[in-house]
């Protein structure tokens, strides 16, 4: 595939990956900062090549190489220089040069910074807004036009494999903007891992590659040994590779700061024609990128899977703390519908209100009607403890609901440690291991809205039903708390002769329910009051929950991008 | 160093391992460091001590190979231009240990045994104690060859670290291998092999380099041995010469191994630092935390109910022995009614505490002081800490105070009475009469219809008054007075009670608080305080 996909449709298409790119890589490094790392911190050579590797390949790949040769297949060919600390590279690029233009040394790794080679003009263009090089800090790049070839950027990338790691963040990025390699490695590191992570990603990347294996042992059949030996292993790998060059050991130049003539010959030859031929330039950039396209799909498809990965992970998570809030959401409806919710002394205090004659002629009949008519005739009926039992029941409700807030956090901060995702995730947040602190608040605050809403429930069926005057004159609120009593102890099948005081407050409520506002309504509003209590315990624990939510990736967001990215592939 | 101390010295390291497993445990941590740094301990113990094994470990290519050959003076291992040339382990022997060593290099994976036959009879035989281990490479595509590696590096005693002017600064070799083992090895060298490939001149700046970057990583002291397995192996015969004991090197690997692994757990329990670790909670905050839970605790308990029920009770025990006729005749009436049961019983009412509420809310100000302390513990270690604020196990631990307090001698102490209180009573039989007695005078009276001799008696300012009207004001006045004198006593003698009762049972709540609700932190901070102890060889107090 020679011929180039029509302009528009180039830019189209490279308009639609820089897009994926960017996505792509603006989530991984969110979830890298959540995981408390720096996405941009160079990651060890020695590391197997992760998700955040792969993301940032793509976008170095889009913006660094897609995008500019896909504006202009003639622009200048970029041959970068790649390679193990010490196989040669500086070495190679001063004989390419034919002078001193990259510091050699003995001491590994030598070169920290990236050397090009590259005629003035061709350098403006490589490092100008549009280039290839324009995303790389200028200080980790040093020019020369020495031994420049006009129409070919040369160079000199730092090591891939020391523990100098942004050598290898520089050397990657470089990687993934160039049109062709040369990928320098030595007799005694052929077959070293690291180096082979690279080569498969300059194959995955579709890049035209020439190896070139230095320092080769004198002796003529150790030579063609090793060589044949690598030529093997890239085609294990299936690694296409253009040719496999071998230059021996000790052929340094006695008088230069690169190989002897002899040595490098077959290189050198290779460049001056390029730099020679516009239409072999052409053709390998034409080449190179119809490569790197193809090779956007193996890539796409692995970050679409790391996607995936994510996405689950993160589901998993969630769906932990999920779990672990809802069944304390259980426990806690099951405390409120037993009655566990209220003190004693608030219990007392209604019962006796409820009990006293003058409530009680509600609901009386025979001789403890006209008791009760007596009583309330000289007393006048008592006030209802309204304020206590309502602040009876914020508090100790709201207590119970941070206690099972704290204890669904610490359960799913729990789950969540046992995970080394999810561990990271929680390093910065200790918070989570308990309830919010201003839950209580926030909690008191729902509770008295929801008394608010009983109080104007029951002044609406107050309003409709016969029980208008006895209602009121007993008090809007205090008609509001028998319901909200009633959500409490409606426990159905309660009977006044059973022990203990909050049976017995229990069923005088009831009575005084039924009589104020008849049976079927009171049925309605406690029924009500009690759905609109679980919504608003359900509404406070699940905000608790989305704490934990907030540190995971959405993976709607994830899942959409992943497919986004299979569809290209 | 004698058999014995050496045998105590590895006894002291299990022990301390041991400890740190356990303590490990209680923090929610993994003790598999601790546990296998142990069972490798005990392992070596039981192969030959006189002997120790040097490992050759480094990249494909560096001359691991090369150099055993060379010093052997013989081709034992193979050496060649493909890479990665070694796969199996070469063991080179004394013959004087051939048939001990067998189990020893079975256990650090096999190898190919060579023998180094014994040196001339006179000159003493520097690597008569030492088993020379050419491994496979560390870096190459062969995965197996560095899980090899991996697998050995754990068990041997020593380790060169043979590199070249190439791969010296290599990210494999410092990132994945020095990084992870030279703090837990004694006796180590970094070989700087293939010198004859620099020029002299450069050979000085290069030594410089390796030790700059070894100084870097924090193992400054590790010599440097620049040599040529084609040339002068001067220098690592000389360190291979240099005199010590395959006891010495044996132990203080042993000792390094130990102390890297107790030094990860401290790190990962927080407590790595150079003073033992502070509780979860500061004696104020844990104070504090006690006081608000106590408080908590009470409000459930009740002690407003219980002086209310502890007054009841004493005014019925008073009417019942100083109540006027009346008074007897409303508690012979609450007797059917179970009123008297339900308020005036405090005995009752305490152990009934479990229907005035949960206890849950009185363990929040625990969790909220564990969760405050949290934030500066590692990650790791806040598990096992936030889970001594278990709500569950909080809960049945307080509810298990409470109940050990209601039913505690204070609470069992019986109710106040008054040796006044009968003779008040006997006043109210008095004045009981006396109303009887002026209501049937005026009785008769009116029923006689005459004059009764009614001797009006004299009174300062109301005047003459009829003897009857008086009695029965006497009697009225008396009942009502001495109820009320009555009453008032009972009041002061039960709220005193209730209040000393209440007293009790707030230092038996505080104490149960301390002691229990916070009991699983306590393990947990002495769990920390070992691990800090045994990390730093600090003797238990
Ligand atoms: N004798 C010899 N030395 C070489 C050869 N290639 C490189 N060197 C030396 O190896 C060292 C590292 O080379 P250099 O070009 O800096 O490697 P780079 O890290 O890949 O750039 C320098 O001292 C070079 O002189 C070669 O073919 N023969
Ligand atoms: N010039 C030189 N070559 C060496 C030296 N040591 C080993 N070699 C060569 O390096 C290559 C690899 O050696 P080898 O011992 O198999 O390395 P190993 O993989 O570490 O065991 C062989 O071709 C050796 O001849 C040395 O000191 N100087
Ligand atoms: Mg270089
Ligand atoms: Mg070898």
């Amino acid at each position: 595939m020679t011929e180039p996909l029509d302009a528009d449709a180039l830019t189209a298409r490279v308009g639609m990956l820089d897009d994926l790119a960017r996505r792509s890589w603006s989530l991984v490094a969110d979830h890298e900062r959540a995981l408390g790392r720096d996405p941009e911190a160079p990651a060890s050579p020695s590391d197997t090549p992760g998700p955040r590797q792969r993301a940032r390949e793509l976008l170095d790949h889009v913006e660094g190489y897609l995008a500019p040769r896909a504006r202009d297949l003639d622009a200048p060919l970029l041959v970068v220089l790649i390679g193990p600390t010490g196989s040669g590279k500086s070495t190679i690029t001063n004989t390419l040069a034919g002078s001193l233009v990259s510091e050699p040394g003995v001491l590994r790794p030598t070169t920290r910074h990236a050397v090009v080679v590259a005629a003035p003009p061709d350098h403006a263009w490589a490092t100008g807004a549009d280039g290839p090089l324009a995303a790389i800090p200028a200080e980790r790049l040093r020019h020369t036009s020495t031994g420049a070839r006009p129409g070919i950027v040369l160079v000199d990338a730092p090591d891939i494999d020391s523990v100098e790691h942004d050598n290898r963040a520089l050397a990657d990025a470089l990687l993934e903007r160039s049109d062709l390699c040369l990928f320098v490695t030595t007799a005694t590191r052929y077959a070293d891992r690291v180096p082979w992570d690279v080569l498969a990603r300059i194959a995955e990347r579709g890049m035209p590659l020439l190896v070139v294996v230095n320092r080769m042992p004198p002796d003529a059949s150790d030579q063609e040994h090793v060589l044949a030996d690598v030529r093997a292993m890239l085609e294990r790998a299936a690694i296409p590779v253009e040719v496999v060059l071998g230059i021996p050991e000790g052929a340094l130049a006695a008088d230069g700061p690169g190989l002897t003539g002899a040595a490098a010959a077959s290189l050198t030859t290779r460049l001056d024609t390029l730099a020679a031929d516009r239409d072999a330039r052409r053709a390998l950039a034409a080449r190179a990128l119809a490569g790197a396209l193809a090779g956007i799909a193996p890539l796409a498809t692995s970050i679409a899977a790391d996607l995936e990965t994510l996405a689950e992970d993160a589901d998993r998570l969630r769906l932990r703390a999920v779990e672990d809030h809802a069944q304390e959401l259980v426990l806690l409806l099951e405390r409120v519908n037993g009655g566990d919710v209220l003190r004693g002394e608030v219990v007392a205090q209604w019962h006796s209100f409820v009990g006293a004659d003058q409530v009680t002629r509600w609901f009386s009949s025979g001789i403890g009607r006209v008791r009760a008519a007596l009583t309330t005739l000289v007393r006048g009926a008592p006030p209802a403890p309204v304020t206590a039992v309502e602040r009876g029941v914020t508090d100790d409700l709201a207590s119970l609901v941070v206690a099972t807030a704290d204890d669904a956090a610490r359960r799913t901060a729990d789950h969540w440690s046992a995970d080394p995702d999810g561990m990271a995730l929680l390093a910065d947040h200790p918070a989570l291991w308990a309830a919010s602190p201003d839950l209580r608040e926030r909690a008191a605050l729902s509770l008295r809205e929801w008394m608010a809403s009983i109080a104007s429930d029951v002044a609406a069926t107050g309003a409709t039903k016969r029980g208008v005057a006895r209602g009121l004159s007993l008090g809007v609120n205090a008609g509001a708390v028998t319901i909200m009593l009633g959500v409490f102890a409606h426990t159905g099948g309660i009977t006044g002769a059973e022990a203990g005081i909050a049976a017995a407050t229990a069923y005088l409520n009831q009575k005084l329910m039924n009589a104020l506002f008849g049976e079927a309504a009171v049925q309605e509003m406690i029924d009500h009051a009690r759905d609109d209590l679980a919504d608003r315990l359900r509404t406070l624990l699940d905000e608790e929950r989305r704490r934990f939510d907030r540190l995971l990736p959405t993976v709607d967001t994830v899942r959409a991008l992943s497919a986004e990215l299979r569809a290209v592939a | 160093m004698t058999d014995a101390s050496g045998l105590a010295a590895a006894d002291v390291l299990l022990d301390r391992l041991v400890r740190a497993a356990e303590a490990a445990t209680t923090l929610g941590l993994d003790p598999i460091p601790a546990t296998e740094a142990a069972a490798v301990i005990r392992a070596r113990g039981g192969f030959p001590g006189d002997l120790y094994v040097l490992a050759l470990a480094g990249g494909t290519g560096v001359g691991k190979s090369s150099i055993l050959n060379a010093l052997a003076g013989d081709d034992l291992s193979d050496t060649g231009v493909q890479r990665p040339t070694t796969t199996h382990a070469v063991a080179w022997v004394p013959a004087a240990h051939a048939d001990a060593t067998g189990p020893l290099l079975d256990w650090l994976g096999g190898a190919t045994v060579r023998l180094r036959p014994a040196a001339d009879d006179a000159a003493p035989d520097p690597l008569a104690q030492v088993v020379l281990l050419d491994l496979p490479d560390l870096d190459s595509v062969a995965a197996e060859h560095a899980a090899r590696v991996d697998a050995a590096l754990p068990r041997v005693d020593a380790v060169a670290w043979v590199s070249d002017p190439e791969k010296y600064a290599d990210s494999v070799l410092h990132d994945r291998y020095l990084a992870r083992w030279a703090s837990r090895l004694a006796r180590q060298a970094f070989v700087l092999n293939k010198t004859d490939r620099v020029t002299s001149g450069d050979l000085p700046m290069l030594r410089d380099d390796v030790a700059a970057r070894l100084a870097q990583e924090h193992l400054p002291s590790m010599p440097i041995l620049p040599v040529s397995a084609h040339g002068d192996l001067d220098a690592l015969r000389g360190w291979l010469a240099d005199g010590v004991h395959a006891r010495d090197v044996v132990r203080d690997r042993q000792g390094r191994a130990a102390t890297a692994a107790l030094a990860d757990l401290a790190r990962a329990a927080g407590t790595d630092g150079p003073l033992p670790p502070e509780p979860l909670l500061t004696a104020d905050r844990r104070r504090a935390a006690i006081d608000a839970t106590t408080a908590a605790v009470l409000d459930v308990v009740g002690l407003t109910g219980l002086r209310a029920q502890a007054i009841a009770a004493t005014r019925q025990a008073a009417r019942g022995q100083g109540g006027g006729l009346l008074a007897r005749i409303r508690g012979l009436l609450d007797r059917g009614t179970g009123r008297p049961e339900r308020l005036a019983d405090p005995q009752g009412y305490l152990l009934r505490w479990r229907d005035r509420g949960s206890l849950v809310p009185a363990t929040l100000p625990v969790r909220a002081a564990i969760a405050e302390g949290l934030a500066a513990l590692p990650p790791a270690a806040r598990g096992a800490a936030a889970a001594t604020g278990d709500s569950d196990g909080l809960v049945t631990r307080l509810a298990a105070a409470v109940d050990r307090t209601v039913t505690g001698p204070a609470a069992s102490a019986p109710l106040p009475t008054s040796r006044a209180w009968p003779l008040i009573g006997l006043g109210q039989v008095l004045a009981t009469v006396a109303l009887i007695t002026g209501v049937a005078w005026i009785v008769a009276g009116f029923a006689t219809g005459s004059q009764l001799p009614a001797a009006a008696i004299d009174l300062p300012i109301l005047g003459g008054m009829p003897m009857p009207a008086l009695l029965v004001l006497i009697g009225i006045l008396g009942t009502w007075g001495l109820s009320w004198l009555l009453v008032r006593h009972a009041d002061r003698l039960g709220g005193r009670w209730a209040d000393r009762l209440a007293a009790d049972l707030r230092t038996g709540v505080a104490d149960a608080v301390d002691a229990t609700a916070l009991g699983s932190l306590g393990a947990w901070d002495a769990a920390r305080r070992q691990l800090w102890q045994v990390a730093r060889d600090v003797p238990a107090t």
